[in-house]
């Protein structure tokens, strides 16, 4: 054991004097430099003018003079900032009007007259910037309505109540209100699965709809006003905040992965060709446990690759989108009730799926390297696999129907993929994922174990 | 005296060459061994064996009583050497490339890294990256590697190259000194006898993968200028020399401005060369035995030349 400690601190040794290596970090951190700078522009192109104070003559400008008659009275009425809740109010209110007056066929005068005398006591509301009475009207609105289903009626009557009942202000700026949605979204379509005769697909819906409704009602119950809910394909929750950018940051690691098989494809085949091999297997210490040694150097350099992309990530989306989210928690459902996580853990989580497939192509390179003593080609065959590996899994897939074509390596490294069921397999889960890499991995490491033990130094 | 390197009945084929062939031999505590052949004999392949970085087809190697192949870390303790090249992680220190050593064998301390720095005259340079060393700086280093751990046995593969005349000296004294008062066994290759005369107690002789034969140095030199050796003269008046010679039947080759050599077959004929020379007055400045080739030894000790590569 000591003997292989030490020759892991050779390694690192080696590793970090090297100016690749340093070049390498420094990657890295321009990296989660160019991925928070480049959401962040992102982000507020989006979302600076509609965020921020609104400009109204743009907003007209914007969309072509067909609603300027809006605008103006929304200027007028002093709504400024796009969160607050008469924005989003103001303009509903407004459709419902212009609806009544333009619908094909054309409404009768009475109903035209009816809406109109709405929409005054709406804008009331809003000119007195009173939702409570603003959703007192859309409770009245609604029990008034004859076309919508009993059942729709009384979801919508109830969550009209419930923002009146918690001061919820009615803004997709507010999560809580978000939340008040998406339950009652949740809860309407059980209702709609529920009626009819269920078919297989339906039933895995229902699953996701129940932990939706579950997750939601904890929200709404704790009055929880930031929240992450992890394995959504889409965050959009939390659209393009601090966690959403901070999550999708393990996209990149394709390229943190690269540099890591430079390492692991360089680490046998260098000590070849400079020739310092001789010297290094001259001393008391077993091949295979200079062989371990090196290996453990290779995944640990990686994991700490990997952690340095995280905390740099990390500090700068708090940098640019403020740390005030750090602490939201992360909501999951499992074994019937909502557990409540760190988003941290959640991000460090998802990282940690991403690096399977990492570490996977890293001891690929490393079997390589010990293989033909070859630095090159190491290197270059395993960023080409890491590149090309799956879309040509894909290929074989989705182009020739091959479905053996999910017993290849490239076809399980991407976790995150599988636990999102977007690869071309059915019925392709983690657990079938983690037994092929494992296969792949033991074949890898032997090969790695015969040239590199077993082999002659010529 | 103690056996430090035993090898018995050593084998090793690459494809269907036979590289080595049955080469048997001991080194002992306290001399210095040559291991003499020309390029291609076997040399570094047995080298590479006896530090356990070629398999071994058939036969033994024993360090210290320790087999190279079944106990390896074990007899790995006792040797320190250079194979081929002393290679080098260029983008390290010399002392950093000394510490990567230090920290694979037992019991090397900082002290005694900063006396075999010392001891190979490398202390104004080592803290330098090795990427700005000469070939002398890094085979210097490369001794320091060696011998920082009091290996019993040091094996160095044509340690000379690239060394100045003044380094070969030194690098001389260090293994005559490790031997003699250290009691070390000291195994140098080479391919040049006088270097071998130089330094070494015993001389085992290897070509074509086979041991020729194993002798004390001076016995294998005088065995080899037996019957004939060259001589160098340098004289005051070459054309009236050249007469002579030729009046003694004689041929004078390598003639330059004031110098020819000459090869003589006896003492007697060398004296009557030096008699004749000076009674025609011609002043003989310089006297010199020209080194003996490789060639010459190994057609001595097999009998003929039809064994040499």
């Amino acid at each position: 054991m000591r003997k292989v400690f030490n020759v892991v601190v050779n390694e690192y040794i080696k590793i970090f004097a090297k100016i690749s290596t340093k070049i390498m970090l420094a990657c890295i951190v321009l990296l989660a430099v160019f991925w928070s700078v480049g959401s962040y522009i992102d982000y507020y192109r989006r979302y600076s003018d509609t965020m921020g104070e609104l400009d109204y003559e743009e907003l007209k400008m914007r969309n072509g003079g067909s609603e300027d008659a809006m605008y103006d009275e929304m200027k007028e009425l002093g709504i400024k900032y796009a969160d607050d809740w008469r924005y989003e109010a103001y303009q509903r209110v407004y459709y419902d009007l212009y609806w009544a007056e333009n619908q094909q066929p054309p409404a009768s005068e009475q109903e035209i007259e009816e809406a109109k005398k709405r929409y005054e006591r709406f804008k009331k509301t809003i000119t007195d910037n009173d939702f409570k009475e603003y959703i007192r009207l859309q409770i009245e609105k609604t029990e008034q309505n004859r076309d919508m289903p009993e059942g729709e009626k009384e979801l919508e009557l109830w969550k009209l109540q419930y923002q009146l009942d918690h001061d919820i202000p009615p803004t997709s700026h507010n999560k809580l209100y978000q939340a008040l949605t998406e339950y009652s979204r949740a809860k309407y379509e059980i209702a709609g699965i529920e009626q009819q005769p269920s078919e297989a697909q339906d039933k895995k819906r229902l699953g996701e709809l129940k932990e939706d409704e579950a997750i939601f009602k904890y929200v709404l119950d704790k009055k929880i006003e930031s929240y992450i809910i992890p394995d959504r394909t889409n965050n959009y929750y939390d659209a393009d905040g601090f966690w959403s950018v901070f999550s999708n940051s393990v996209m990149l690691l394709m390229v943190i992965n690269v540099l890591i098989i430079i390492v692991a494809g360089s680490i046998i085949s260098a000590e070849f060709s400079s020739g310092t091999v001789k010297f290094l297997l001259i001393n008391p210490i077993k091949r295979w446990k200079i062989l371990v040694a090196k290996y453990l150097s290779v995944l640990t350099v990686g994991i700490v690759m990997l952690v340095i992309y995280y905390i740099f990530n990390l500090i700068l989306n708090g940098i640019f989108f403020g740390f005030g989210d750090i602490v939201a928690p992360s909501l999951t459902f499992a074994a019937g009730k909502v557990r409540v996580g760190s988003g941290l853990l959640y991000v460090a989580w998802k990282y940690i799926l991403g690096s399977v497939g990492v570490l996977t192509m890293a001891t690929f390179a490393f079997a390589v390297s010990s293989l033909v003593r070859n630095s090159a080609l190491a290197i270059g065959l395993g960023v080409f696999l890491m590149l090309s590996g799956y879309g040509a899994v894909f290929v074989l897939a989705e182009g020739f129907n091959m479905d053996w074509a999910r017993y290849i390596l490239f076809a399980n490294t991407d976790i995150n993929l599988i636990i999102s069921q977007q690869t071309p397999f059915l019925g392709h889960t983690v657990t079938f994922a983690l037994i092929v890499i494992a296969v792949y991995m033991v074949v890898f490491l032997l090969t790695a174990w015969d040239a590199f033990v077993r082999r002659d130094v010529k | 005296m103690e056996k430090v390197l035993k090898v018995s009945n050593l084998n090793k084929r690459m494809g269907n060459r036979q590289i080595i062939d049955n080469l048997s031999f001991e080194t002992y505590a306290g001399e210095v061994f040559g291991f003499l052949g020309p390029n291609g004999a076997g040399k570094t392949t047995t080298i590479k064996m006896i530090m356990g970085l070629l398999s071994i087809d058939e036969g033994e190697i024993e360090i210290c009583g320790h087999n190279v192949t079944r106990r390896f870390e074990t007899a790995m303790e006792n040797v320190g050497g250079i194979v081929e090249n002393p290679e080098t992680y260029t983008y390290l220190t010399g002392m950093q490339n000394l510490r990567q050593y230090k920290r694979m064998r037992k019991g090397v301390t900082e002290e005694r890294l900063r006396e075999v720095v010392r001891l190979v005259g490398l202390e104004n340079r080592i803290n330098e990256k090795v990427k700005r060393y000469s070939l002398g700086m890094k085979q210097r280093l490369g001794l320091a590697q060696a011998i920082m751990h009091h290996p019993k046995l040091l094996v160095m593969d044509e340690p000379t190259n690239g060394l100045d005349p003044a380094g070969i000296r030194e690098m001389r004294d260090i293994f005559k000194r490790l031997a003699h008062e250290e009691g070390v066994a000291v195994f140098v290759s080479s391919h040049l006898l006088s270097e071998m005369e130089l330094m070494c107690d015993r001389v085992g002789i290897i070509a074509n993968g086979r041991l020729l034969g194993v002798k004390p140095v001076n016995e294998l030199i005088m065995q080899a200028q037996g019957n004939q050796r060259v001589m160098r003269y340098t004289v005051n008046d070459l054309p009236a020399a050249l007469k002579v010679v030729g009046d003694n039947r004689l041929e004078p080759f390598n003639v330059n401005e004031r110098s020819f050599d000459v090869a003589v077959e006896s003492d007697e004929q060398l004296g009557r060369l030096g008699i004749a020379l000076a009674s025609a007055g011609i002043w003989v400045l310089e006297v010199t035995r020209q080194g003996q080739h490789l060639e010459d030894v190994f057609i001595e000790i097999t009998g003929g030349g039809d064994q040499i590569a």
